[in-house]
């Protein structure tokens, strides 16, 4: 006689499929064999009783910080976003409870700090249309963007690097057990998350930063600083860092102001003349805009790079 | 060493008879699943329980007790059973319990036609033939040649849910 139950199906109990979308909880499985035989030279078909087991419901979830890096944020700056996406798992409708946190371990403490649902499911927070939540109810295999939207406080490079942002999600469907030794008289199966699941999203601020500023002279025709038409006004552009760190693929880009045109052939880098064309230098002047590639700041304890772009206009 | 002692829970056998009264020999249908217990030795044991939460991923065993309770023997005894609906039929696990004299045979065209296992055929997405895989089973039948009065046999099957 063969052993009809080989020691081998245990495995499957230690390698569980979890699906995410499956069939919904209270689907009534049904099951009827057929028999025909013969008996006494008489043929007779029969059919068994019928079986019928109902789905019970999964309880599972998946939380995700999508954010492939920490976005990186400036002291003061408002209204920074982290992105999360939170997956209905189980296999029927579900409702979880929503919240975030502060972590200690923080280099910088974010101000105003909200939980945002992706209301019109973008994925992209907008504001005043999205809103705060605590809760969110998914069918199965349904996602929501969630955001973390908060301000950056006023900071200096001796307060930069991370700040953690905790967001936790909790099903609020009842009796959550362990299988397969869980309470029997329960209906809900919960899956790997136990039904809750917390994940961490950061705001990176760096330990260094780019510092531009501008600055104008003017001169006329009779050599005065009056700015009367046909005057030429001279903008320069000082680039320098704070900190240390290096900063790549700096592009400077400054639009001309209204009122004024440019001198042509007065763009300068660093005093050396760079062409107005579009070619291999470094400048060039386009769609009324100069444009200078910087490229790479690397600035150490001892090495404190400047960068100076210089260009001329004449009042019209 | 970890041992697994498989227990039936008789107790969840309804053994009742689509027609216990016109027929010699009765078909009852009942599902089971796999479960891990402690005993009082603190071993585990594998045992089979009624079905109670079945979830997607679950596996499923079905077993079809056929019976014959007449005093004359039965002959070419032919047990057909589909695979329930929302639900795909675990390779290698449809097997008889007393497996002398009995030959199990598949269907992927919902019971139109019956083969071996081996010999069930579908066209890939390249065109070719290939032995079909065992989702696409519809239908197990088997074909038991004799059941003596007063004799059991068992037949069944494994099948997950979607």
């Amino acid at each position: 006689m063969k052993n009809i139950y080989p020691i081998m199906a245990w495995m499957f109990l230690f390698f569980h499929p979890l699906y995410g979308v499956g069939v919904p909880a209270g689907t009534i499985m049904k099951n009827i064999a057929i028999l025909s035989y013969t008996s006494d030279e008489i043929n007779y078909t029969r059919q068994s009783n019928e079986v019928t087991d109902v789905v019970a419901q999964f309880v599972d979830l998946k939380l995700e910080w999508l954010d492939s890096v920490a976005p990186i944020v400036e002291s003061g700056e408002n209204a920074k976003v982290l992105t999360f996406r939170l997956t209905n798992l189980g296999n029927d409708q579900d409702s979880f409870a929503l919240s975030m946190a502060h972590k200690a371990d923080s280099t910088f403490t974010v101000e105003n700090s909200k939980l945002i649902s992706d209301s019109n499911g973008n994925g992209v927070y907008d504001a005043g249309i999205d809103g705060e939540t605590t809760g969110v109810t998914l069918h199965p295999d349904e996602s929501i963007i969630l955001f973390i939207v908060a301000d950056i406080p006023e900071l200096d490079i001796s307060t930069s690097g991370y700040a953690n942002e905790l967001i936790t999600v909790e099903s609020l469907t009842d009796t959550l057990v362990d299988r397969p030794l869980g309470d029997e008289n329960s209906t809900v199966v919960a899956g790997i998350t136990g039904g809750e699941s917390s994940v961490i999203g950061s705001y990176h601020s760096l330990a260094y930063k780019l510092n531009m500023s501008k600055s104008a002279t003017v001169k006329n025709q009779i050599g005065t600083a009056i700015p009367t038409r046909g005057a030429i006004i001279t903008y320069t552009i000082l680039l320098d860092m704070e900190g240390i760190g290096e900063i790549h693929n700096i592009v400077l880009n400054d639009t001309i102001p209204e009122g004024t045109r440019y001198e042509v052939g007065s763009l300068l880098l660093d005093g050396n003349p760079l062409s107005d064309g579009l070619d291999e230098d470094a400048g060039s002047f386009a769609s009324n805009t100069i444009s200078v590639k910087i490229g790479t700041m690397k600035q150490t304890a001892s090495l404190k790079p400047q960068h100076h772009v210089r260009f001329n206009v004449r009042i019209q | 060493m970890k041992k697994f002692i498989y227990l039936v829970l008789l107790g969840s056998l309804t053994l009742v008879s689509a027609d216990a009264k016109s027929s010699a020999v009765r078909l009852t249908s009942s599902s089971f699943q796999e479960k891990v217990v402690v005993n009082s030795q603190g071993e585990e044991q594998l045992m089979l329980a009624p079905v109670s939460k079945i979830i997607p991923g679950d596996i499923v065993i079905y077993k079809n007790d056929i019976v014959n309770k007449g005093r004359k023997t039965a002959s070419n005894l032919v047990i057909k059973n589909a695979i329930p609906k929302h639900m795909e039929y675990v390779e290698d696990s449809s097997l008889c319990l007393d497996e002398q004299g009995c030959r199990m045979l598949f269907s992927i065209d919902g019971g139109a036609t019956f083969k071996n296992r081996d010999q069930l055929f579908s066209t890939n997405e390249q065109g070719e033939q290939e032995v079909a895989d065992a989702k696409a089973i519809t239908t197990i039948k088997w074909i038991i040649h004799r059941l003596k009065a007063g004799g059991h046999n068992q037949v069944q099957f494994k099948a997950r849910l979607k």
